[in-house]
């Protein structure tokens, strides 16, 4: 560490515009990275550490965001008093950049080879042969199979894991000092992250680049970095090692949120072998058909296939898999906002399969749902107090008595009473997402479909709301379905885990056993893909 | 609430045009005031140019007051546009929220035979509606509306194609509510912007066809519109340019203003979609 930092951070403040939540998105942030290391900057959603990352591109929105204070030296020259070709010749060619969103990052219209080699062109203009020759290695370096059929494919045509693949070849393009990922892996599965991860690794090494990666995930961090810096409201809080980090935490925020990361090991859970079923799914399957006018023509996805699994009163079954597994069409046709194609569904013996649309309606009542995605599942033209009373009032309770409920409710996931005359968008993804939760327990429900109620939430607000979800399955003897793609969280909150796999329910165990030796080889590599899991978070003191 | 007029009326034009069009309304409200005679009534010698013996505007072919005409026929074309708007609202909101929300053949049913009024050219179809149900105040208002619900009813379709995939559409049908219910209490109040704003450039053209009607002598016989005046005139344009002249100034001022207060609409209803730079 001799020699001068590839990239020098110095007193980085970047302004928002007026009325933002705070005056300054990175408030005064110091740090440097090397040549041939990865620093990784953790972060939950607003610490700011995405808007040090475009900085450092010149991609801020300005002039609304704009860099006010400090500098950015690469090699020495400060990025922030460049002029903008300068910053066009550099991005690209010595700083490379992976963006979150592999479906969108890549232009719809173009093939893959000539989005590659639109990069080299714009830099160092090569000829014909020479530039498909390079485009091939490239596909080859990132590890993509077959490069001669995939340099002509269409981006729709590759899944998300390729598209990522691509993006990183194309930040490869030209050889980079630095490469800059932003949650490089957080929209991906878990399988395809840890690939994704293990091919970072290996391409910083063999090119001795210095890589920044954003991200919010603990297990990345102790998956690739080399050294971390946790970032809160704007500032560097804590920054070094990982290991000291990871292992020996100062900051009392560092701390905290290491203790919010879900532990992979499941918790001893009680025995209820004895309790009775509530809930029985037998041989449920659902195939999407898409129709076509020419007969024939039309295509169809068997998304669940005989899925049988029962749910004892007061037990949590959890559901995982990666995405395309069937779990959220499962749990879908649970609570009958999809209909079988096959098998039956007993609430207590009834079969809801087969009942129509009207004889339903009471039985609605008894299997409720809360929903991922805090900002899309609460109307926003409604108040509160309206959207928890919606239920109970569509059942023929009187308006005081669902009113009266609601504030309960409000009481029970821990907001205050006045938070019934708000509006939807005055509340943070977690209050939103108790909100959910009010919503469906003011049916009095008996079994609860939760479709990834946590992962849209920074792992501080999840940790909030899984403690909320087991208190409240405790006090009223609630039946749980959790619907996860997250290991850990599954681990903490189920007695049962299921794990789907292309539409079938391939290993289905009490969570312990299944964590300490799954059986099925899918199983296995799922867990061994979970990033992270060699370290076990200290216990915060 | 206040956010929406301070958006509203960071559009100059948009204010500008609400001022005229609240004009235009103060004039057909006060038309009983300030012309208290029956406009069609001969209340002077013919062809008297605009300011002569005390016509403001003048007078026309028999010696009406263009100035009465006006003011009482900014009440017909604005009622009948309004009404027919309503009319058109109330086909196309139902139609295309029914094929949004079902799907399926229900969409397929209802989206064909939307298409199938939009392949006859508007105009057309309202003047043979028209004449077969004879010229009436109703039967013009019914044919403008029947004309001109099938863009709402798309907008209104794609609108909740897109709303009803919505995770708090997916609670409001897992509690258990029906389907009216999440219709309109659910889905309706959050696809109203697109349909408040072409709405209100509907009104704009169903003044338009209103006056077209109206000059093609197929309006309301008894009473006294725009349109009605730039026809009966059109033949002594050259020698009487003032019977004409102000009609059309009136349908174009109101025209143009319902489009101003309508982009205006758009801007204040969709800031995201806003054109930026305005600030």
């Amino acid at each position: 560490m001799s020699e001068a930092p590839l990239l020098a951070i110095e007193n980085l403040a970047i302004a928002l515009p007026r009325g933002a939540e705070r005056a300054l998105a990175v408030d005064g942030i110091s740090l440097s990275l090397a040549r041939n290391e990865i620093l990784c900057i953790v972060g939950e959603s607003g610490s700011g550490k995405s808007m040090t990352a475009h900085a450092v591109m010149g991609l801020l929105p300005q002039p609304q965001v704009r860099a006010t204070g400090g500098r950015i030296l690469y090699q020495g020259e400060d990025l922030l008093a460049a002029r903008p070709e300068r910053m066009r010749a550099l991005r690209g060619h010595k700083l490379g950049m992976i963006f979150q969103e592999p479906m969108t990052a890549l232009n719809p219209i173009m093939r893959i080879e000539a989005q590659i080699a639109e990069v080299i062109q714009e830099h160092a203009p090569l000829d014909r042969a020479a530039l498909r020759a390079r485009v091939t290695e490239l596909l080859l370096a990132v590890g993509l199979p077959d490069p001669e059929r995939l340099r002509r494919a269409w981006p729709h045509r590759l899944s998300g894991g390729q598209r990522q693949r691509v993006m990183i070849a194309m930040a490869l393009a030209l050889g980079p000092d630095i490469l800059i990922a932003d949650e490089p892996t957080t929209a991906l599965d878990v399988t395809t992250q840890a690939q994704i991860l293990a091919l970072i690794r290996r391409i910083q090494a063999e090119r001795q680049m210095g890589v920044l990666l954003i991200t919010h995930d603990f297990g990345v961090v102790a998956e690739v970095a080399d050294r971390v810096a946790v970032m809160q409201h704007g500032r560097i809080v804590e920054i070094g090692p990982v290991a000291q980090i990871l292992q020996a935490p100062e900051h009392p925020y560092t701390r905290s949120l290491i203790a919010a990361v879900p532990r992979l090991v499941a918790a001893p859970k009680p025995v209820l072998a004895e309790a009775p079923v509530v809930l029985e799914a037998e041989q449920v399957s659902k195939t999407f058909r898409q129709r076509s006018w020419i007969p024939g023509r039309g295509t169809e996805v068997a998304a669940v296939r005989n899925v049988s699994l029962a749910l004892r009163r007061g037990e949590t079954v959890g559901i995982v898999g990666e995405s395309g597994s069937g779990k959220s069409t499962f749990a879908r046709c649970v609570v009958r906002l999809l209909d079988p194609d096959g098998g039956a569904i007993r609430l207590d013996g009834t079969d809801i399969v087969k009942l129509g649309r009207r004889a339903l309606r009471p039985h609605r009542r008894r299997i409720q749902m809360v929903f991922q995605d805090p900002y899309a599942s609460l109307n926003p033209r409604r108040r509160v107090g309206d959207i928890i009373a919606a239920g109970p009032l569509a059942h023929g309770v009187p308006r005081a008595e669902a009113e009266r409920r609601a504030h309960e409710l409000l009481a029970l996931v821990g907001l205050d009473a006045a938070s019934a005359g708000r509006y939807p968008h005055e509340f943070s993804g977690g209050q939103r997402q108790r909100i959910g939760l009010a919503r469906a327990l003011a049916m009095q429900p008996e079994v609860l479909v939760a479709d990834e109620p946590v992962s849209a939430l920074d792992v501080s607000v999840q940790a909030q709301v899984l403690a909320l979800l087991a208190d409240v399955r405790a006090r009223l003897n609630l039946s749980m379905l959790f619907i996860t793609h997250d290991l850990r969280v599954a681990a903490q909150v189920c007695d049962r885990v299921a794990v789907m796999y292309r539409g079938e329910i391939v290993e289905l165990r009490p969570t312990a056993e299944l964590f300490a030796d799954p059986h099925h080889p899918y199983v296995r590599d799922l867990l061994a893909a979970v990033p992270g899991r060699q370290w076990l978070p200290a216990v915060a003191g | 609430m206040r956010d929406f007029v301070r958006r509203f009326g960071r559009n100059k034009g948009a204010v500008v045009g609400a001022v005229v069009l609240l004009l235009v309304v103060a004039l057909a409200l006060l038309a009983p005031f300030l012309f208290p005679n029956d406009p069609w009534e001969i209340l002077g010698p013919p062809f008297r140019r605009p300011g002569e013996m005390g016509f403001l505007l003048g007078t026309d072919t028999l010696g009406r007051d263009v100035a009465a005409g006006i003011a009482h026929g900014a009440r017909v074309t604005l009622l009948l546009s309004l009404v027919s708007t309503a009319v058109a609202l109330s086909i196309g909101v139902v139609l295309g929220a029914v094929a949004g929300y079902h799907g399926g053949w229900v969409d397929d049913v209802v989206m064909r035979f939307t298409e199938f009024f939009q392949t006859i050219p508007n105009f057309i179809l309202l003047v043979v509606l028209v004449a077969i149900f004879t010229p009436s105040i109703a039967s013009i208002v019914v044919a403008i509306g029947i004309v001109s619900w099938p863009p709402l009813a798309r907008i209104v379709r794609g609108e909740f194609l897109t709303l009803r995939s919505r995770e708090f559409v997916q609670a409001a049908e897992v509690l258990g509510q029906g389907s009216p219910r999440i219709i309109f209490g659910e889905i309706l109040p959050n696809a109203l912007s697109p349909v408040i704003v072409s709405a209100s450039l509907m009104v704009a053209t169903a003044v338009l066809l209103e006056s077209a009607l109206s000059f093609l002598g197929l309006g309301d016989p008894n009473l006294m519109s725009w349109g009605y005046m730039i026809g009966a005139s059109r033949t002594v344009i050259r020698q009487a340019w003032w019977i004409s002249f102000f009609p059309g100034v009136a349908i174009a001022l109101t025209v143009l203003a319902l489009n101003l207060v309508g982009e205006g609409l758009n801007d204040a209803l969709n800031p995201r979609l806003a054109r930026k730079g305005r600030a």
